[in-house]
């Protein structure tokens, strides 16, 4: 088990650090120099070679890539090429604003995705299911930014109820915090639990027709109570496949909700870097998020081992 | 064990119990009684109906599947009209149930012991206790090793292991009727033998009735008192072991008995069974 753990661990490492060599590898070919950009097309060849010098991009890629890696291990993401301020500060305050916004949003999804996937699998067939199937279909083809546009044109703009967009720190005015998330968590949120809900249901519905069920209401449990004790921790195990999947997604295409609401968030930094051609920001934006990826795979798979004992054993 | 007096009646009353599928009749006008501590068995080739009706008399159809008639059971009344809540009081208690498939029979996610002491703690046993008799529970169905055994998972047993669990757990508060759906049909043969006699060992230390199906006439033969047997969702045919296999009226049994090796003219069944 701890020997799994530990190759597992291994695994995660390596892949971050090929990731992070790839990352560097294609920034690093992209046409045109940044310090071309930074100066504008006006620059004359001479003041543009300096810079680089100054930048150091005129050194090979290797001690380029191990200055680079050795400064983001200890937090030092560079400087941006286009506001020379240091880049690892504003990224990490990002960042926790985007953690807060797909975190919230993904327990919104849990909540409603949990409850109506089991009844909809229970209720299969029945105007119940079929209501939800027919709610969750729709919340499917519907894309968060609409939602988001929908939820403040509604709740914002016609009731006044919440603020329409922006962003508080949680520290310093935590009401203030949930008043201006609520929105954006629902967005994300009624989305998201719309496709979970879908797989909650089928993972349900697949459980239902398993004997174990039939054994556990033969020892004297009714129908509901040993689809609650004995059905869905096995019912979750490919839930927590698409919630990690989700959880990624989400983290990565944050950007769209955070533009609608006005939130300070990665996605926004991100493609502000990419349309200032701030490749050294976006380099590092791009790392902390696949390292993000890698490390929810990591979570889903040790859980997978905590809620099947059969995967244990694999493992080993 | 719940101190039933033999002489007052039967234990377990059917009558005129059918099993509907939307309106397509699977079991029809089934009516049978199973005294206290009686052995039934009910033999029938598959899709005769066995198995939906024991599920019916647990309580346990399928989705879609409607039950009508009355199964009595002694002490506790009608059990067709009870709620889920209801059933689930009479499931596990007063009856147990072991199924045909052991593989897929125990939840593969909970501890062997826990899912046997759960038997218990359903029907009011306190935890400590219900722990320390599951193990008492898995040793008394010969399980190796019991207390390492009731911390292992399901998939670390045998299929032979795992029905001996389920037969634990069936067992588990001696009830009066235990109902037996092919138990030992998806084991291999010798472990067949073994699985046969403990149900047999463990029915009659708590002297429960057993309600047996199977479509082997030896297995069926060797631990019932009498025979019940069905032929499209009807029963064709009731009496005793040997009334039945020894001078089987209907042609159905005749042909069960013609397909078993238990043919009560052995030559003759045997000549036949050459030619086809």
């Amino acid at each position: 088990m701890v020997l799994a753990l530990l190759r597992r661990l291994a695994v995660l490492l390596v892949s971050a650090l090929v990731a992070s060599v790839l990352i560097f590898l294609i920034m690093s070919v992209l046409p045109g120099s940044p310090a071309q950009v930074a100066l504008g097309t006006g620059a004359t060849p001479d003041a543009v070679r300096a810079l680089e010098q100054q930048m150091g991009l005129d050194r090979p890629l290797p001690t380029q890539y191990v200055e680079w890696i050795g400064g983001v291990l200890h937090g030092d993401f560079g400087l941006s090429y286009t506001s020379r301020q240091p880049i690892g500060p504003q990224l990490f305050d990002r960042l926790s604003v985007t953690l807060w916004l797909v975190l919230g949003g993904m327990v919104v999804a849990l909540l409603l995705a949990v409850p109506f996937g089991v009844i909809a699998a229970l209720r299969n067939g029945r105007p119940t299911g079929l209501v939800i199937s027919a709610l969750s279909q729709i919340g499917v083809a519907i894309p968060a930014f609409l939602a988001g546009m929908l939820l403040i044109a509604l709740v914002a703009m016609r009731w006044n109820w919440l603020p329409p967009n922006g962003y508080v720190v949680p520290a310093t005015d935590p009401v203030g915090f949930l008043r201006h998330m609520i929105l954006p968590w629902l967005a994300l949120g009624l989305v998201q639990g719309a496709v979970l809900t879908r797989y909650v249901r089928s993972s349900v519905l697949d459980q239902l027709g398993q004997d174990y069920l039939r054994t556990a209401r033969a020892k004297g449990m009714t129908a509901t109570a040993a689809l609650r004790r004995h059905g869905l921790r096995n019912a979750s195990i490919p839930v927590l496949t698409v919630l990690g999947v989700q959880l990624v997604t989400l983290m990565i295409g944050a950007v769209v909700i955070e533009r609608v609401f006005v939130i300070p968030g990665v996605g926004s930094m991100l493609s502000d870097a990419v349309s200032n051609r701030d490749l050294i920001t976006v380099q590092g934006i791009v790392l902390v998020l696949v390292v993000f990826a890698l490390l929810v795979g990591f979570v889903v798979d040790v859980l997978y081992t905590v809620i099947d004992p059969r995967l244990r054993v694999q493992a080993r | 064990m719940n101190g039933q007096d033999p002489t007052d009646g039967p234990l377990l009353q059917v009558r005129d119990l059918t099993v509907l599928a939307g309106r397509q009749p699977l079991v029809q006008d089934v009516s049978f009684e199973l005294a206290a501590g009686e052995r039934v068995g009910l033999i029938g080739a598959s899709g005769s109906g066995k198995s939906v009706t024991c599920m019916a008399i647990a309580g346990l159809l399928a989705d879609g599947l409607t039950a009508g008639g009355s199964v009595q059971l002694t002490g506790t009344g009608e059990l067709l009209t009870r709620s889920e809540r209801g059933w689930a009081e009479v499931r596990g208690s007063r009856v147990g149930m072991v199924f045909q498939e052991p593989m897929t029979a125990l939840n593969p996610t909970m501890r062997v012991g826990r899912q046997v002491a759960e038997a218990m703690r359903l029907h009011g046993t306190d935890r400590s206790t219900a722990n320390r008799a599951a193990v008492d529970l898995l040793a008394a169905v010969d399980l190796p090793d019991p207390d390492r055994l009731a911390t292992a998972y399901p998939h670390q047993l045998s299929g032979g292991q795992r029905q001996r669990v389920v037969l634990a757990m069936a067992m588990a508060n001696q009830p009066d009727l235990l109902i037996c759906d092919e138990p030992t049909t998806a084991l291999d043969v010798t472990v067949q033998a073994k699985v046969l006699q403990l149900i047999d060992d463990r029915a009659a230390a708590a002297g429960s009735a057993v309600l047996f199906i199977s479509h082997d006439l030896a297995v069926v033969a060797s631990l019932c008192d009498r025979l019940l047997v069905m032929y499209q969702g009807r029963v064709v045919e009731h009496g005793s072991v040997v009334e039945v296999l020894t001078a089987p009226r209907h042609p159905h049994t005749r042909q069960l008995l013609a397909d078993s090796e238990l043919a009560p003219a052995d030559g003759a069944a045997e000549a036949d069974a050459g030619d086809r």
